[in-house]
């Protein structure tokens, strides 16, 4: 699983010469919906890289269980409290966005998908390729 | 004078325009993944009364004893979306199906703590308001 991410990495590196890319795995998990929760740390049992978000600072990000699909949204970097963090947003459509937050200077990353009546968030590390 | 007038009608106008909403939460997680400490709360299948939250559409919500000033409009998809970044990162929708009202909060603080609930919610009801 590995190497097909570092593939979709180093493809997605090839195409931009100035795009930064990132590949993000997540360590924690929690999600709710109507009238359920659910959270969970990843052990490597989990097969964490499963949930890998990859970022292309030009092109936005690419679903986590879709590596094939194509990157949608936009990134921007901000500064908040004197932290610089790096923003993607995508909107897939009407109901369902997402949010990911990488702080740049640890690479520390939280991520936040919504639908109209759920929402997960996910955290971890991300590494930049 | 006129003027005066003129400024409260239109004080007024918005004032009306403003909603209230008092939620109940059903179920919380708390993720934080500096410390590794994760907490699921499901108070609806233990039968238990979650926290208030107080959502004034001109002002923003309140948790506990605390007001987040927060900007609140109604979307086509939402009754309610709330949306700040004071703290961190907040999002609070509220929708309705078959006529009740539900609603799913997250918020994000330092790439590293999220806070996600969700549960139902009544408009209108100024008496809890006076909490």
């Amino acid at each position: 699983m590995k190497k097909t991410l570092l593939l979709a990495a180093a493809l997605a590196c090839s195409g931009v010469a100035q795009a930064e890319i990132y590949l993000c795995i997540p360590s924690h998990y929690g999600s709710v919906s109507s009238g359920s929760a659910s959270a969970k740390e990843y052990d490597k049992y989990d097969d964490p890289d499963r949930y890998a978000i990859l970022v292309d600072t030009e092109k936005g990000t690419k679903d986590p269980e879709d590596l094939a699909a194509e990157f949608k949204g936009g990134c921007e970097t901000v500064s908040f409290k004197g932290r610089s963090i790096l923003t993607c947003e995508r909107s897939i459509d009407r109901f369902t966005s997402s949010l990911l937050t990488i702080n740049l200077d640890d690479y520390k990353f939280m991520y936040t998908a919504r639908l109209l009546e759920y929402i997960s968030s996910s955290a971890g590390t991300c590494t930049k390729t | 004078m006129k003027k005066s007038l003129l400024l409260a009608a239109l004080l007024l106008s918005s004032a009306a325009q403003a909603e209230t909403y008092v939620c109940r939460e059903e179920v919380l997680v708390n993720l934080n993944a500096e410390d590794g400490q994760l907490t699921v709360s499901d108070y609806k299948s233990r039968n238990e009364l979650g926290g208030i939250l107080i959502i004034d559409t001109s002002r923003g919500y309140k948790i506990g004893d605390s007001w987040f000033e927060s900007e609140c409009k109604n979307t086509a998809e939402t009754v309610v979306t709330c949306e700040d970044s004071t703290l961190g990162r907040t999002k609070l929708t509220v929708t309705e199906e078959d006529g009740r009202l539900s609603f799913l909060m997250v918020n994000t603080l330092l790439e590293r703590i999220a806070v996600l609930s969700s549960g139902y919610c009544f408009k209108d009801i100024p008496n809890l308001l006076r909490i």
